[in-house]
Parts: structure tokens; sequence; C-alpha cells
């Protein structure tokens, strides 16, 4: 039986192809997505997790106030542990960008080098890549270090610097400002005995642990050899340099499964919607084959051939295209913009494979079996007599109203699965719509509130203040602790200030656990005035409890603010130390004490990266919700007409116009539509603004989601408009109709 | 009695709109036989037809098929009675639309595990050259031969047509009339066929009058017409 009804599944498809078409191509373009946003992040967790490897990258690091003698070295690695230098020099290059300068690697997080070879000789350097890409160089060219010319003769990356943060506190990447140089052992100690440096040189040590030893007795082994020189110690896990692009991988994948699964539901739920369009038009043929002795599975099983044909086709060639150059390396694309990595290996895992083969074939199998089911269901008399099961609602008494409006209401209650699909889709697609405006809304608000909220010109942090506070300068006392969110640590400074400082709004007050949070922190973590805040020291495996005392505008970094003094004697510091100083001026401040430099004009210009690199993916999301949205309601507002082709038919027959005819089949969508769309916006903007935390975890700043009214204004226009361009196809397609056709095709 | 029918009882609906359909009706008819069963509309004759090819139930009394009674089978059991008893014809024709001649006789070929060949059939009921074609591209009498070869490739022991000739033309119904009695006559098929066509009564064996749920009639044709010389059709 199924042979022969094979045979019309393949007609229907051909009947029908330009329906199938369009939903198998959405299928294709969103499983073209999901697989190459999915393998593209696989392929960049197993090719940096094998780089890694192969790179030997360290597993964590110190900083330390003075360096490490050899006998020092030699004694913290017979421990069980390999130690390195990655001690470094930050050089200015006149053009607004920094190069920091290491002496080559040996043993640990060696450069992998994509084009050229290593530094061998004097006045010959290794760049990092990004760098050269924004900064256009090649092989060949030179650079200027300590007023010395070097040759680049090879570009690569390090697996330490995954995404190239000048300071562990920086939320943005920027390749074109910072970037990284490794020169010859020799060259490096040339270049630090000529103290031409923008600041003094960091001792840092990377190290790999062996057999039994663990960071923690690593890091009691350091402070053991040299107290009170230890500055930082970070393993390699809360490195926010190592191994970024994995971690913002991670998001993608699983929000690219999930979204996979739902878009999948509702296109399976649309076709579902044409096979029941088409088991109620061939009801009488299906009682009669029940009469002649057909059961139901056997029929079921030819109803869901074509949708499970469709989407198994459909995801295939989606997988494929996922796969191939026009996917996963156009995903990655991105990522090679903005983190430093080897060029990965493409991998195709066998789940995602499965994914996006098997999984839209057993999504449509079981929706539409689950629809499907009760309306196979129905005794065959019925069915060979067309009688329908009419619905409580299609039923109700409608008083007096007038024939119009009573009309539209049957025609809303009649076609109620179909409407349902249209605002299934429009939900999904909001929830779309509502992620790319979620994200612009949050870069906007970076750029501008992070603007506005700067109020100094330079921020000076110190390695070795001086005594005195220089001239117009606010002193400040800044500790980086850290919270976790979403299994994220992520970087917080508790910055003591004087109350009347000119900078901040916090109104800080004495008391060792009294805090003001930014802004920022309290969006991060959700914290309202008066709750705990547990700040974590990892370095010193210490927690503080404050107690939110107000929340002050500060959108640009995770800051919780409290009294100097305070602080001071919480952290044990004596009654004048101060590490940070705020200026709106420039101050000549001794390179050599300082740690960094930061200018309102650094932050201004970082606070514009996520615009910048959000943008292309923002138009993307929106480019698909449109698209979607439009395929859907085209879709079922055509099955809407399709169905009820025999009614439209005779009411032409009787003199009905086609503006009467949209009046009474076509707009009562309108307000469904219109109804629907004012519940959908808040809902799905709800539903996203909890979701969206999630997928920014590992973002170490505030999160200002806010809309301006004229954003939901736009959307629901667009909802509105897209239904007027699809009313007015439709009633070209009623114009088009053949009553004469219709009725004579009915028997 | 191949078919025995006893007591049969059957209404619809409940309350206000309650409707005995069915008022006790005791029949019979033997293998082989044509019986016509006849009535005005409304008289329950379909109803009867329905309740003897499982299509509806009883409300009381029993109907025995080649000795097998039909009346208490669940929903899959009477599927597999239709299945290996039964064939049926309706007044409209309720082809698959695509599908050939050939395939739409072909769904049901696949019902038995001992069917008729579909090229005999194609002959004998004069379709073989139409075979390739779709139903919107025959004429009503084309699609009637259509599905009765359907219901006939099961090889089924019953056919029940339900106003086979009700959509056609009087030189068609004469001609599907016609085919009926050879398949009768050919495969030896028991057939029992709802009319209101009072022409056919003669070419039967047997003829049930039923009027307001009861067998007003009931009698069996001593001397039969053939189909081809019945007159006012």
């Amino acid at each position: 039986m199924q042979k022969i009804l094979r045979k019309r599944v393949f007609r229907d498809l051909k009947a029908n192809l330009l329906r199938y078409v369009a939903l198998g191509a959405m299928i294709v373009l969103s499983l073209y997505i999901v697989v190459s946003l999915v393998g593209a992040a696989e392929t960049v967790m197993t090719g940096v997790d094998k780089k890694a490897k192969e790179n030997r990258l360290e597993d964590g690091e110190f900083s330390m106030f003075i360096p490490l003698t050899k006998q020092q070295e030699k004694k913290l690695m017979d421990t069980g542990i390999e130690l390195e230098s990655m001690s470094y020099l930050d050089y200015d290059q006149g053009n607004g960008s920094s190069l920091r300068v290491f002496a080559n690697r040996t043993n640990i997080n060696k450069i992998a080098l994509d084009q050229g070879r290593l530094a061998e000789k004097k006045e010959e350097v290794v760049l990092e890549k990004r760098y050269c890409e924004e900064n256009k160089i090649t092989i060949q060219d030179t650079i200027t270090l300590s007023g010395k010319i070097y040759k680049v003769v090879g570009i690569g990356s390090v697996p330490d610097y995954d995404a190239v943060y000048k300071n562990f506190a920086e939320s943005s990447v920027e390749s074109d400002r910072f970037g990284l140089a490794f020169v010859t052992e020799k060259e490096y100690k040339g270049l630090k005995e000529a103290k031409n440096s923008a600041k003094s040189e960091e001792y840092v040590y990377a190290y790999r642990l062996q057999k039994e030893q663990t960071d923690e007795k690593v890091k009691d082994n350091v402070k053991a050899i040299k107290d009170n020189s230890l500055t930082q110690f970070m393993k390699a896990a809360d490195n926010p340099r190592i191994k970024a692009s994995s971690d913002d991988q991670v998001i993608n994948k699983m929000s690219g499964l999930i979204a996979g699964v739902i878009v999948m539901i509702l296109f399976t739920y649309v076709i579902s919607v044409f096979v029941i369009h088409g088991i109620e038009k061939e009801s009488s043929i299906i009682g009669t084959l029940y009469a002649l002795g057909a059961k139901k599975r056997e029929l079921m099983l030819h109803y869901i051939m074509l949708p499970v044909v469709i989407t198994f086709i459909a995801g295939a060639i989606g997988t494929i295209l996922g796969f191939s150059s026009l996917g996963i390396d156009y995903q990655l694309k991105d990522c090679y913009d903005y983190f430093s990595i080897p060029k990965l290996p493409a991998v195709y895992p066998v789940y995602v494979i499965i994914y996006g083969v098997v999984m839209p074939p057993v999504v449509a199998a079981i929706v539409n079996c689950f629809v499907i089911h009760k309306k196979l269901s129905v005794p065959a008399l019925k069915m060979i007599r067309g009688e329908q099961k009419a619905r409580r609602t299609s039923q109700m008494n409608l008083g007096n109203m007038d024939f119009v409006r009573r009309f539209q209401i049957r025609q809303m209650c009649r076609e109620v699965r179909t409407a349902f699909t249209i605002v299934f889709g429009m939900f999904i697609c909001l929830l779309i719509v509502m992620l790319a405006f979620d994200c612009f809304s949050m870069c906007q608000h970076v750029s501008v509130d992070n603007k506005a909220d700067t109020k100094y010109e330079y921020m000076y942090t110190y390695k070795y203040p001086d005594k005195q506070v220089p001239k117009d300068g606010e002193e400040a006392y800044a500790k980086t602790l850290s919270k976790e969110i979403y299994g994220y640590n992520l970087d917080v400074t508790l910055l003591g200030i004087n109350a009347d400082n000119p900078y901040f709004d916090a109104k800080v007050e004495k008391g060792k656990n009294k805090v003001v949070i930014s802004s920022a922190m309290a969006e991060k973590y959700q914290l309202k005035k008066g709750q705990k805040l547990i700040l974590s020291d990892r370095d010193e495996d210490m927690d503080y409890a404050f107690t939110i005392d107000g929340i002050c505008n500060y959108s640009t970094a995770l800051y919780v603010f409290m009294d100097i003094n305070s602080m001071r004697e919480l952290m044990g510091e004596d009654k004048a130390y101060y590490n940070v100083v705020f200026s709106d001026k420039k101050l000549s401040i001794d390179g050599e004490k300082l740690y960094a430099t930061t200018s309102k004009e650094d932050i201004e210009k970082s606070s514009d990266v996520f615009i910048d690199r959000m943008r292309p993916m923002i138009e993307m999301l929106i480019v698909i919700s449109i698209l979607v949205f439009f395929s859907v309601m085209y879709l079922m507002m055509k099955v809407m007409i399709d169905r009820s082709s025999f009614n439209i038919s005779l009411i032409k027959i009787f003199g009905y116009k086609t503006s009467e005819i949209r009046k009474l089949y076509l707009n009562g969508n309108f307000y469904i539509i219109a109804v629907a769309a004012l519940i959908c916006i808040p809902l799905a903007k709800k539903v996203l603004d909890m979701v969206y935390p999630l997928l920014i975890s590992n973002v170490s700043g505030g999160m200002n989601l806010s809309f301006s009214p004229i954003m939901y204004l736009g959307i629901y226009a667009g909802i509105l408009g897209i239904y007027l361009i699809i009313n007015q196809l439709l009633v070209r397609k009623v114009n088009k109709m053949s009553f004469v056709d219709v009725l004579k095709n009915r028997e | 009695m191949y078919v025995e029918i006893k007591d049969v009882k059957k209404s619809y609906g409940e309350n206000g709109s309650y409707i005995q359909v069915l008022k006790g009706i005791t029949t019979g008819v033997e293998k082989g036989q044509m019986c016509v069963i006849q009535g005005t509309s409304g008289s329950g004759k379909s109803t009867l037809l329905n309740c003897i090819g499982g299509l509806d139930t009883l409300d009381s009394g029993s109907i025995k098929v080649d000795g097998k009674e039909i009346g208490n089978l669940k929903q899959e059991a009477l599927s597999n009675y239709r299945r290996d008893y039964i064939g049926i014809i309706f007044q409209f024709y309720n082809l698959v639309p695509n599908l050939t001649v050939k395939e739409n006789i072909q769904v049901c070929e696949y019902l038995t595990k001992d069917p008729l060949d579909v090229n005999d059939l194609l002959d004998t009921l004069g379709l073989a050259g139409q075979q390739n074609k779709f139903p919107s591209q025959l004429s009503g009498g084309q699609q009637q031969r259509c599905a009765i070869a359907r219901a006939l490739i099961k090889n089924p022991k019953l056919l029940l047509c339900d106003e086979p000739t009700g959509a056609l033309d009087s030189n068609t119904s004469r001609d599907i009339l016609v085919l009926l009695e050879e398949i009768n006559q050919k495969y030896g098929t028991t057939m029992l066929i709802v009319t209101h066509n009072n022409a056919i009564k003669d070419m039967v064996h047997k003829v049930i009058r039923i009027k307001d749920g009861k067998i007003s009639k009931e009698y069996e044709n001593e001397v039969r017409v053939p189909a081809k010389e019945l007159e006012d059709l």
C-alpha cells in the first residue's frame, strides 16, 4: 500500500512545489545557521584545546614585584613544575597603538606561527597576528622598538593571549591598539637595559604542573620563596585571556542547538497544518480507504512521509551547507577577526551530523503524529460524509452582532490552528528580533553610557606609587576581586575613593562593610540596595562581605566603591596608601612606576568596539526573523484561503466583491495579529531579558537592555507592515481564483 | 444464510434529537446472491448497509457474515473484517486524485494476501485503456468503474454498493449494473446494493424494501431481467 501511496507523496510535492520549496528553504537556512554555528563552536573548542596542548599552554601564571633569581626559579622547578618567564615590556608605537614585547618562549606558551619563522637574530621580531591584520603589517615590514628598527620575520599567536587584552580587567579586545611582539632573549635583554619602555618591566612567570603538584601548592611555594613580592596569581582557568575564544563558543553552541529545535518544531508544525488541510480535503477518500480495510497506522505513515521527506532533505542540505566553506568558515570569520588563534581545521562532530540530518525528520514525525493522530481517529463513516467535529467555539452564540463581525469571528474560530501557528511563528521570530535588539541595545548603551559616565580624562594605575599624590590627581585605592556568575568568575574592582571625589557619583560612607556599587555591577548581578555582596580575593583565598549602601551611575565597568580610608583599614594598608590616580588632565608620572594609563579616549574607542563587532550578527538576526515570519504568515494565510476556496467561490457567485471577500476572510487575521503582537512583543522581551544574561555571562560589564518606546513601536509597525503586504498578495490570489474550476473540482 | 441479520436496532442522537433509524430488522442474503435494499430517503437503508459493512455499530441485534458475528467487534477487529470480507462502492467515487486509475486500484491490492490480478480486472471493467489516467481525466462512469475495481481487487466475499448509480446518467448506470452482474457471475461475489432506483430491483435475486426503519416487503425474483435490458434507469 505504502509503495503506491508513496507515488502520490512525490506528486503532491510536485503540485505544491513552491510552498514546500519555501518551507524547505527556511529549514535549510535554519539548519545551515545552526550547523555552521555549532560546527564553528566545536571547531574552535576542539582546535583551541588541541593547539593549547601542541603549544604547551601554561596551567597558570603569577606576577612578582621583584623578579625571581635563577636559584629561586630552580627551587620552584624542583618542587615539580615547569617554569618559564613571560616577563614583558610595553612600547608605544606612535600611532596610538602599543606592543607588548616578550622574549621567545621555549617551553611554555610557545608561539604558533602562521607565517615566517621565529626571531633568530638581532633586530628581528615576530608579531601577533591580529595586530598585524589591524595595522596591515606583513612579513618583511619593519617596526620600531626603543628607537631601533626591527624586521618582521614571522606572524603568529600564543595560547596565553587568545584574547589579547592589555589588562585583565578590560572587557574588549582592541587589536588595532594593542599587540604582542617576540624577539630573541638577547634582544629582550638589550631592550630592558635601554629602559625606553612605556612602563617598567612586568615580571610574569608561567608554570605547568607535573606529578602531584597543584596550583595551590605552587602559590604556597612562591610565597615561601618570596613573600610580599607576589602581586598576582592566576590559574589558567581563571585567566580571561586564555581560551577566551573557546568560552565564547559555548553559548553559541548551546543557544544554536536549542534554537534549532524550536525553529524545527515551528516549521514542522507549519507542515502539519498543510497535512491537516490535506486530510480534511481528502476526508471522504480516507473514509473510503478505511471502509475497504486500510488501518490508521498505514495512513498515518503515509501522511507523515511528506513532512519527514522534506525535513530530511532540507536538513541534509542545510547540514552540508553548514559544514561547507560557506558555513563553518564563514562563522569562524568573526572569531578570527577578534581572537588571536591559529587557523583551525574544521571539525565535523557526529552529533551535529545526527542533529542536522536526523533531528528534523524525527521532530517532523513526532509533531505530525501528534497533530494528525486525532484527525485520523475520526470514524470511517464520518470521514466519508465529510463530517468534521465542530469546535465548541465555532458554535458559540454571537447574539445580534452584525453579519461581517460574526462571519469574521466564525472564520477565526474555524482557522484557530492556523492562527495559532502564525502567533507561534510570530513569537519565535520576536525572540530572534529581541535577541538582535537586546544585543544592539546593550552595545548602544555601552557606547553612549560609557562615554557619559567617564568623567576623568586619565586613570593612572600604579605599580610603585609615590608617597605624595601628584598635583591635580585624585587618589584612589583599587583592588581586583572577583564574583562568580553562571560559572564565570568575573573581575570586580573594589575602589576606595574620597567621598568628595569629582569623578564618581558614588556617595561613599565610612565603614568597612559599606559599599556603593556601579550601575553596571547592579545590572550584571541583579543587585539592589540593602543586599549583601560577597567578593572573593582569589590571590589570598579570602571572601569579603559588604552591604550595598547605594547604586551609582557608572556603566563602564564592574566597580564597587567604598570609602578609601575604610578600605585601607580593611586591607591593612597604611593611611596614605593609594595605587590609582584619576585626573582631568595629563599628569607627568614616571612610566616606570605605572602598570597602566587609561585615557577617556581609550574608553570611548573601546565602547564602540562592541557595536561594530556585533552589527553583522544583529543585521543577520533581523533579516532571518523577517524571512521566517513572512514565510510562516504567508503560508498559513494562504492555507486559510485554500481551505475556504469553495466558500469564496460561492460568495463570488453570489456577487461579493474582492474587498468584501477580503473583509470576511482575511481581515479577521488583522485583529489576531494586532492583539497577538501586543502580547507577544513584551512577552518575548521578558523571556529574552531573562535568557540574555546567560548568553553574555562571560562579558565583564553592565547590560542595560532597556528599549526606547520607538523601538517597540517599530517592531509593532513592522509586524503589521508584513501582515499588510501578505494581505495584498493574497488578495491577488483571490482575484485570480476561478470559481468555475473550484466548483467543478469539488466532485 | 451468508448474511444473517436479526432484530437489528439503531438510533442516533439523544434526548430531543433522538431518532431510531432501524427498528428491528431481521433478514438475510444467501451466498452469491445479488440483493437490492430499497427505500425512500431516511428509511434506514444506508444505515443497514453501514452496519453490515462494519462502518457503524448496532444498538442491539445481531449481524453475522459467513457465520461470524460482527455486531460486537472492536475497531481493530472491524478493520480486519472489512479488509478480509468487504468491498464497498459509494455514490461518490472517492478516488485519490493524484494517483492514476491503476494506482487507485493497487492501493487496495496490498490489503489482502490473495488479490485479483489488476490487469485482468482492468480488462474486465473496460479500464485497460485508461489505466494511466488520473481521476480528473475520466468521466463519471469511468470513475465509478475505477471505484468498483478498487473494491474488487481484494476479491471481497461481500460487495456493498451504496447508490452506485446515484450520480450517473441512465446509459452509464446501465453499464455499471451490467458490470456488477458480470462480476457476480464471474467471481460469485455476494452483493448488497442500496438504491432508490426502482428499476434495479428486477435484475437481482432478492429485494428488501425498508420503510421507517422496518422491512415493509421482502421477496426473491423468480425471473431476473438482465441488466442490459433494464428500462427507466
